[in-house]
């Protein structure tokens, strides 16, 4: 493990344990993320033992993509309106399915998902770009960098769009023989810059929380 | 040597390509965030001018109260005191005949005089009095009351050729007037009270001066303020402009300015935002 991975380590086990200590003053859309993190952290430390142990652990990225694509699209699903809730609560099964007909047919649970992934991550930004049109419908009288939901849904916007490029790259750089370390720091720096807008999030959410719970949003 | 150069040209496209993903994100975010600082000023400005409108339509709620209950009050004095003290009058003229006391002619003459007293204060209270009689005649009236009591001495001077304002507009302005009338007499221990009303084609202004003993206006706490608060608002709700001006020892003046052109928004009976 490099330093970079040993700070995002650091980045999410540090707000998960803040992030549970404050649990009760949090909404109910950054508690889902607060136990997401948390999940992050246990299941990162588990694969790199396991990963070690056994060269592979493909399996845990199986589990860990159906478990972030279930707990994003519930928080999402409280903070969206109720037409798109009700889309995004209808599709969760079929893509629930989706990832078990990819895990067991078509690629495999000792490779990575990235069929799945990607399929979420364009869910994740269609989320993110409705989260900023909720910010814009319903201001709140405070600064927008004090609002936690501007920081998720920058996270998301951010972790998604360079993810997609991220595995774009990697195909056309593996299919030129070019895949360079690089592109592995690249991907791990995302993964870092994404862990501290989580952060961010989750320590600004007391500011916006009490607001949008008094007008009847996300409860 | 194959290897290096694929390892730049696989850095070369990875620059560019976070270069030009992260200038789209942040061109995004840029245009986000002034979108919605706008859209929150824009909020803000809404939510203050609906906190204006609902404290306008409460001042508004409160003046009319105040009107239907000095009404109510003037008509009982009218109808009720007044006729009680009519009889009182009545019985001291009968003993008066029986009984030749001078004691009896002079409590005769007292409740004439209260009587007289009620009837002119009733019509102070009464705004179809008001109304009917108008802004001018209606504060001659009061200046006639107020030098009877000798206790100041009031002048009225008018200027300009008289033209009659809408009626709501002398409602409220009379009621500005009795308010500072009140506050000169109870608080400044002035010898004189001016009235004057000057009629300009475009403009109306009634202007009050008393010589008391002033007072400085940042010593006029939350509580004994709001007579003052009073007439500015009353003078805002019918498009006036109030100015107070006054200094320990300076007495204290007020000037209300109405524009003409504007009156029409606030004071037309058919209005919305009608007075009354």
């Amino acid at each position: 493990m490099n330093i970079i991975q040993n700070i995002y380590l650091a980045v999410i086990f540090s707000t998960a344990l803040i992030g549970f200590l404050r649990f009760k003053k949090h909404s109910l859309v950054f508690r889902l993320l607060i136990i997401l993190l948390a999940i992050t952290f246990v299941t990162e430390v588990i694969g790199r033992y396991v990963g070690i142990r056994r060269h592979n652990s493909m399996p845990f990225d199986h589990f860990y993509a159906v478990v972030e694509y279930v707990i994003l699209t519930l928080m999402y699903s409280k903070i969206l309106q109720n037409s798109v809730r009700k889309v995004i609560i209808t599709l969760m099964p079929f893509m629930c399915a989706f990832a078990l007909y990819n895990t067991l047919y078509l690629q495999g649970i000792n490779s990575f998902p990235s069929n799945f992934v990607l399929i979420c991550e364009l869910f994740y930004m269609c989320y993110a770009f409705l989260g900023f049109k909720k910010i814009l419908l319903h201001p709140l009288p405070i600064p927008l960098h004090q609002q936690g939901l501007f920081w998720l849904n920058l996270a998301q916007i951010i972790f998604s769009t360079t993810l997609f490029i991220y595995f774009g790259l990697m195909n056309y750089l593996n299919s030129h023989h070019s895949f360079g370390s690089s592109l592995v720091i690249f991907v791990q720096a995302i993964n870092l810059i994404y862990a501290l807008l989580l952060s961010t999030a989750i320590l600004n959410d007391a500011n916006s929380a009490k607001y949008l719970e008094l007008n009847g949003q996300y409860k | 040597m194959a290897n290096t150069n694929n390892e730049y040209v696989e850095l070369y496209i990875l620059i560019f390509s976070s270069v030009a993903l992260f200038a789209c994100l942040v061109g995004f975010i840029v245009y986000f965030v002034v979108l919605y600082q706008n859209k929150q000023l824009k909020n803000k400005q809404e939510q203050a001018d609906l906190e204006a409108n609902f404290r306008q339509e409460m001042l508004k709620a409160q003046i009319e109260v105040q009107e239907q209950t000095l009404t109510h009050i003037s008509r009982e004095i009218h109808d009720n005191i007044t006729q009680v003290l009519s009889f009182v009058k009545l019985n001291l003229a009968m003993l008066g005949r029986q009984n030749a006391i001078p004691e009896i002619a002079e409590n005769r003459d007292l409740v004439t005089q209260v009587i007289n007293d009620l009837r002119a204060l009733s019509k102070s209270l009464n705004f179809d009095y008001i109304l009917k009689n108008g802004l001018k005649q209606t504060i001659e009236t009061e200046v006639e009351r107020i030098n009877k009591s000798k206790i100041i001495t009031a002048t009225l001077s008018v200027e300009g050729e008289r033209y009659a304002l809408p009626e709501q507009s002398e409602l409220v302005l009379f009621r500005i007037f009795q308010e500072a009338l009140n506050n000169t007499l109870k608080y400044s221990g002035a010898q004189h009270f001016n009235i004057g009303l000057q009629y300009h084609p475009e403009m109306f202004n009634l202007s009050l001066y008393d010589d008391g003993c002033g007072f400085s206006p940042l010593e006029i706490g939350k509580n004994s303020g709001l007579g003052l608060k009073n007439m500015e608002t009353r003078a805002a709700l019918i498009g006036a402009k109030a100015a107070i001006d006054s200094a320990p020892g300076k007495g204290c003046s007020i000037k209300i300015a109405l524009k003409l052109a504007e009156k029409k928004l606030h004071t037309d009976g058919r209005h919305q935002d009608r007075v009354g």
